[in-house]
Order: C-alpha cells, then structure tokens, then sequence
C-alpha cells in the first residue's frame, strides 16, 4: 500500500451548507486623498520629490500611484503635480478573459501598465485600464495595442463617496 | 516643509562595517538545524471530506509516523517545543487565530507557537521561522504545518480574495486578478528578453506530467481527489489550445488552486542525528521583499551592481547596463538567493545544486526565477529550459523529470502548476519534497521511482509570494555534503 493510502480518510459522510459573509467597509484614502478628488474632477495628480541627492537614481521622483512620503529621503511629500495632458505611454499590457468576481462582466477587458517617459518613471507605472473602443466599452486585442504606445486619461463618471481608481482609464492617444 | 535628514555620509558607511561584524557574531552561535521528517495530504481542488484541521493531523501523522525516526512517535512527539502554523488567508478559511485550532487538535499546547504568513511565500516563511526558533535556542524541536482550503468559496471569488493581497486603492480597483498581473509582467520580460510562447509551454508540459507519477499531485489522475478536466498528461499542444487567461497566459500557464496541507519537523543538528539516521541539513537560508506594486520597483541603469545583488559566478560586465529591478524583475527572490548562497557556501548553482523545487505560480515566473536563482543569466531563462531534451514530434521532454544544465532537476513534484498550490501548504510541500529527494525516499511516497534525482546531495527550496513582494530561498543539504 501507498503510505499515504494510509491517511486518506474513510468517511464519506459530509454535510455543506451555505454561509453568507457581507461586510461594508469606511475607508480612508488618507494624505492622498487628494489623486481620488482629482480623479472626481477629471485630473490626473501625482506627487513628487525633488529630494535627489537621496535617491538612488540621482534624479527626483515621480509617485503616480502616489505616496505622502518618499520612501529614500523619509521626506514627507507636499508637491502635486497634474498629469493629464503629460507623455503618457504603455509600458506593458495584457488582454484579460477571465478575472475575478468584480470584473467578470466586463471581459475581454486589457490592463496596462503606464509610463512618465518625461519624469523619472521608477515608482509610477500605475496599474490602469485601457479601453480600445470607446462606444461599447469592448476591449479587443489590436494590433496597434503595444509597448510604448501613446494614450491618454479619462475619467468615469462617479460619486465622490464611492470613488475607486477605476473612476481613471486610458485611451489610445489618437482616439477623441 | 523639508526634513533635515540627519545622516552623515560616513556614518552610512560605517553601518555596513558595524552590520558585517555584528552579524557574524549573531550566525555563529553553534547551532545548526536540520529537517528531519515531513508529511503531505493528497491535494485536491475541493477537499471537502476533511476539515483544514484534519488534513493538518493527517500530514503530521504522516511525518512522525512514516519517515523512520529512531524513536516511538509518541515519544518523539513529546520533544516538540514548538510550533510553527502556516496559512495565508483569513478570507479562505473564515477563521482568525486558526493556529489556536490547529494546536489543540494535534495536542501541542501549550507549547509556544507563532503564525508566519506572507501571501504566497506563507509557506516558505513559517520553515523559516520554524528555522529560526531552533537556531536561536528558543527551540530544539519544531513542528512546522501549513494548510489552506480555497474550495469554500467560488473560483472567480478566490481569485478576488488572492487579489486582495495586492494593493486593494490602486491595483485590485482596476484588475482584481492576480493572472492579469503577472501576465502584464510577462509581456514585458518577452518584450526585454524575446522569451517564445513555446519555452513558456514547455515549463506547463514539464510540471504537468511530473506531477503525474507524484502521489500527492492534484493534477495526477490516480489521485481520487483529481478533476477529470485538470489531470493527467499534457503536450504542448494541449498549453497552447487551452484557453487564454490574460495575454500571453493560457489556462495551463496558470498555476492551480488546491485544499490540502504539508507539515516537517525541524531540529537542531545533534538531537537530529539522533532521531534519523538520515537528517538533511538546512545549510543556507535567506529572505527577501519588494514592493508590494510591481510598477514600484525603482529601476536603475546596472541597479543590481548597485544593490549588491551579483551571485559568486556572475560577472559585473553582464548586468552593467541592464535595468534592474524591471516591472518584471523578482528583486526578492535574488535577495534572498544572494543571502542563502552566502550561508551555504554556494559558488555555482549550476554546478552545486542537484535539485530545485520553485514555485513556478506561472509558466513565465519559472523561467523568471531560473534567472533569480543564477540557473541562467538574466533573459536566458527561456534557454536553459530548452537544455532539457524535448521530443519535437510528440510536444513532450524525452524524459519525466527532465535533466536541465548539466545536472540541475526543477520542479520534480510538478511544482504550483502540476502539484498544488494550497497557499499555506506549499512552501512546505516544497522543502518535504527537497528532503524525501536528498533522503532517496521519493520511491517510497510516490510509489515509483520516476521523481527520484539520483545521488542529489544539495537541493533547493524557493518560496515567493504576490507579484515578488515576499521570498524565501533554502538550500538543503545531506549530513556530511
């Protein structure tokens, strides 16, 4: 006999059942709290810092998803900056058809990661969405859809008490 | 406002002085530890004939009962002074302080017990810190155990509650899917490297059937917890026929979800040769960490030159002018290389290692951490997988278990992809696999000999967690190598 054979359970016997578990969160987007109002009022903020002689790249740093502090210098970050009408590129990509829960209805849906070519891009390849057609909100594998790829901001339309960062998506710079 | 920083330039310098002489105080107390036995369940996507703390008594009857210990297991039991309880998710198990369940049902309180968790890497942290309390004398005997049971809830919602290990403002909002992740990554590293779709399906083919003449192996499809749909033997066509996931990772690019749990009992090294005459040695062990976002990983010309990251047979000339860390890079899993080799003495992988168990959550991470762990340089990871003999004609390796290099096996146990990927469960399947493997004993848990690296003396254990945020490395070796 397997060893294992000897720990396999003989029981056969199992009763499941069905086990609700809901739970509605309060949260907090805390000292940048101010990228989720500008997502509300069609703006793109990142934060920066110009603290360069601590960072290892020996420039300042661009923080889109932003950051309150700056992870070198330990420098709290007061400076905003407004991306939207910024060089703005894909960095890489990838087409999705399956997904979790929340997302399932909206597949084939293509994730991006973005660019600041102009700034020290090291902490800001922000994770976003990147619709290819803006009228059915159908995302599809195209050819044009590659690396270094220009595109620009949108912005969903959304309460500000239920904002997210799906409220921001991208497009390829030549469509609208 | 701005902050006066405080910190001298000379004062930087000298902390690594200080850290360098401190720290070899600290390691050499003495002690060594060693594993001694380990047990696994059979893996399965829904174990629902057994309770997480169940499938925990099983895998624990099994190390103490079945791996030729010197002494009566009941006896050997009662030397254990602590415990180690491994598992990722709250979200799962719907069950906060499980370890205190865990604990009672083994009949191991009250001795001192701690929870290690670090999403994927779960695993592969709790034989850390299991490593630890034996290394630091807090401890002479550990029971390490992790588990998970992700059937509870459905796939679509496990894969949400696995995203919830990434950044839940900016990352989870948009994808909520941690295959998109990778696969982002992924396009990336063949972007940079000019990795092809069929050295990615190679890797599936491998794990897959492996993992058929692995006993434990979810996928095998003797194994009475199998799905019809997601056992058996594969060729390369069948990775590339099935379904897309997220660009460029097919549904046998992806690793599994499983229920099931893997247990080993560490000693220190002379209550060890005691209790086996067998003991494998853990001879190097390291951990490292990365951002949390894998588009935060700050990049700089020759960057792993600069942060100190070139393992014993790298040339600085090779990574001078390559970015590193890249959005695709596993920084944590070089770090915790580098720190492991160190420990272990290791000079060339290549040449020291006979046998790796990684956790491949991807086809593309696979090749990725070849190149971690210094199997290959940096963007070589797809051709050290094409050094296995492949059989053009049928889409499979010549061989299960195919030899890599010049003596390197990975994955024997068919790895995430071709065993389990029972979260808590299997950083410790993997170190129980390294063992049995350096023990020659892979005949008698699997029933066949197919798996068994023959004359492996070192093997290695590779533990990663999220998109590379957590990794542990740990090098094994036979009492005596």
């Amino acid at each position: 006999m397997v060893v294992g054979e000897k720990y396999r359970s003989k029981n056969r016997e199992q009763i499941i059942v069905e086990q609700p578990y809901h739970i509605q969160y309060r949260h907090s987007f805390g000292e940048v709290s101010k990228f989720f109002k500008g997502l509300h009022e069609k703006k793109l903020y990142g934060t920066i810092c110009r603290g360069k002689e601590h960072h290892m790249s020996g420039e300042d740093n661009l923080f889109v998803p932003p950051r309150a502090d700056c992870p070198e210098c330990m420098v709290p970050l007061e400076e905003w900056i407004e991306l939207q009408n910024e060089d703005i590129r894909v960095y890489t990509f990838t087409t999705m058809y399956f997904s979790g829960e929340n997302f399932l209805d909206k597949l084939p849906l293509t994730l991006i990661n973005v660019e600041f070519p102009r700034y020290n891009n090291n902490y800001s390849k922000l994770i976003s969405i990147l619709i290819t057609n803006e009228k059915d909100e159908i995302n599809i594998d195209k050819k044009d859809l590659k690396i270094g790829m220009k595109i620009k901001p949108k912005f969903k339309e959304m309460p500000l008490e239920k904002i997210d960062a799906s409220a921001l998506y991208f497009v390829p710079a030549g469509i609208l | 406002m701005s902050v006066d920083i405080g910190m001298k330039k000379d004062v930087v310098k000298d902390h690594k002085k200080i850290y360098q002489s401190v720290r070899k105080d600290v390691v050499n107390n003495g002690r060594e530890v060693a594993v001694v036995a380990a047990g696994m369940t059979q893996f399965g996507k829904a174990r629902t004939d057994s309770t997480q703390e169940e499938l925990v008594m099983d895998a624990t009857r099994m190390a103490l009962f079945e791996n030729d210990l010197n002494y009566d297991p009941y006896d050997i039991k009662k030397m254990i002074d602590g415990t180690v309880i491994s598992y990722f998710s709250d979200h799962f198990e719907k069950q906060l302080l499980f370890g205190a369940i865990i604990r009672d049902y083994l009949g191991l309180n009250p001795l001192q017990s701690v929870r290690a968790e670090g999403g994927g890497a779960t695993g592969g942290l709790g034989v850390k810190t299991g490593y630890e309390m034996v290394k630091s004398g807090d401890a002479d005997f550990v029971l390490v155990a992790g588990f998970e049971k992700m059937s509870e809830v459905s796939t679509t919602k496990g894969n949400e509650f696995i995203a919830l290990a990434s950044d839940t403002d900016f990352d989870f909002q948009v994808g909520g899917f941690y295959t998109a992740y990778y696969a982002a990554m992924a396009t990336r590293y063949i972007h940079e490297f000019g990795i092809t779709e069929k050295q990615l399906a190679k890797v599936a083919v491998k794990n897959r059937n492996n993992a058929q003449y692995n006993y434990f192996a979810q996928t095998n499809s003797k194994n009475p917890y199998s799905t019809k749909s997601t056992s058996g033997f594969i060729n390369i066509d069948d990775v590339y026929k099935s379904n897309m996931i997220a660009t460029p990772l097919k549904r046998l690019d992806c690793c599994l979800m499983s229920d099931g749990a893997a247990v080993v009992l560490l000693a220190e090294k002379n209550l060890a040769r005691k209790l086996t005459k067998d003991p494998v040695i853990i001879s190097g062990i390291g951990g490292g960490t990365d951002t949390m976002r894998p588009g935060d990983r700050p990049t700089t010309k020759g960057g792993l030159i600069k942060e100190n990251l070139l393992l014993p047979h790298e040339k600085p000339e090779w990574y001078e002018n390559m970015s590193y860390p890249g959005l695709h890079s596993f920084r944590a899993g070089r770090a915790a290389t580098k720190m492991a080799y160190r420990m272990a003495g290791i000079k060339n992988p290549l040449h020291d290692i006979d046998v790796v168990e990684l956790h491949d959550a991807f086809t593309s991470s696979e090749l990725q951490t070849y190149e971690d762990l210094g199997l290959a340089k940096y963007g070589d990871g797809g051709k050290f997988i094409d050094t296995a003999e492949f059989d053009e004609e049928k889409g499979v390796f010549k061989e299960i278990n195919p030899k890599m290099g010049d003596h390197t096996y990975v994955n024997p146990s068919g790895g995430l992809i071709g065993c389990m990927h029972a979260v808590g469960a299997t950083g410790i399947m993997q170190v129980g696999n390294i063992f049995w493997q350096l023990q020659k004993k892979m005949e008698k848990f699997n029933d066949n000999d197919k798996l068994q690296v023959k004359n492996a003396k070192k093997g290695l254990a590779h533990s990663h967690a999220g998109t590379g945020s957590d990794v542990t490395v740990i090098v094994m070796s036979k009492d005596g190598e």
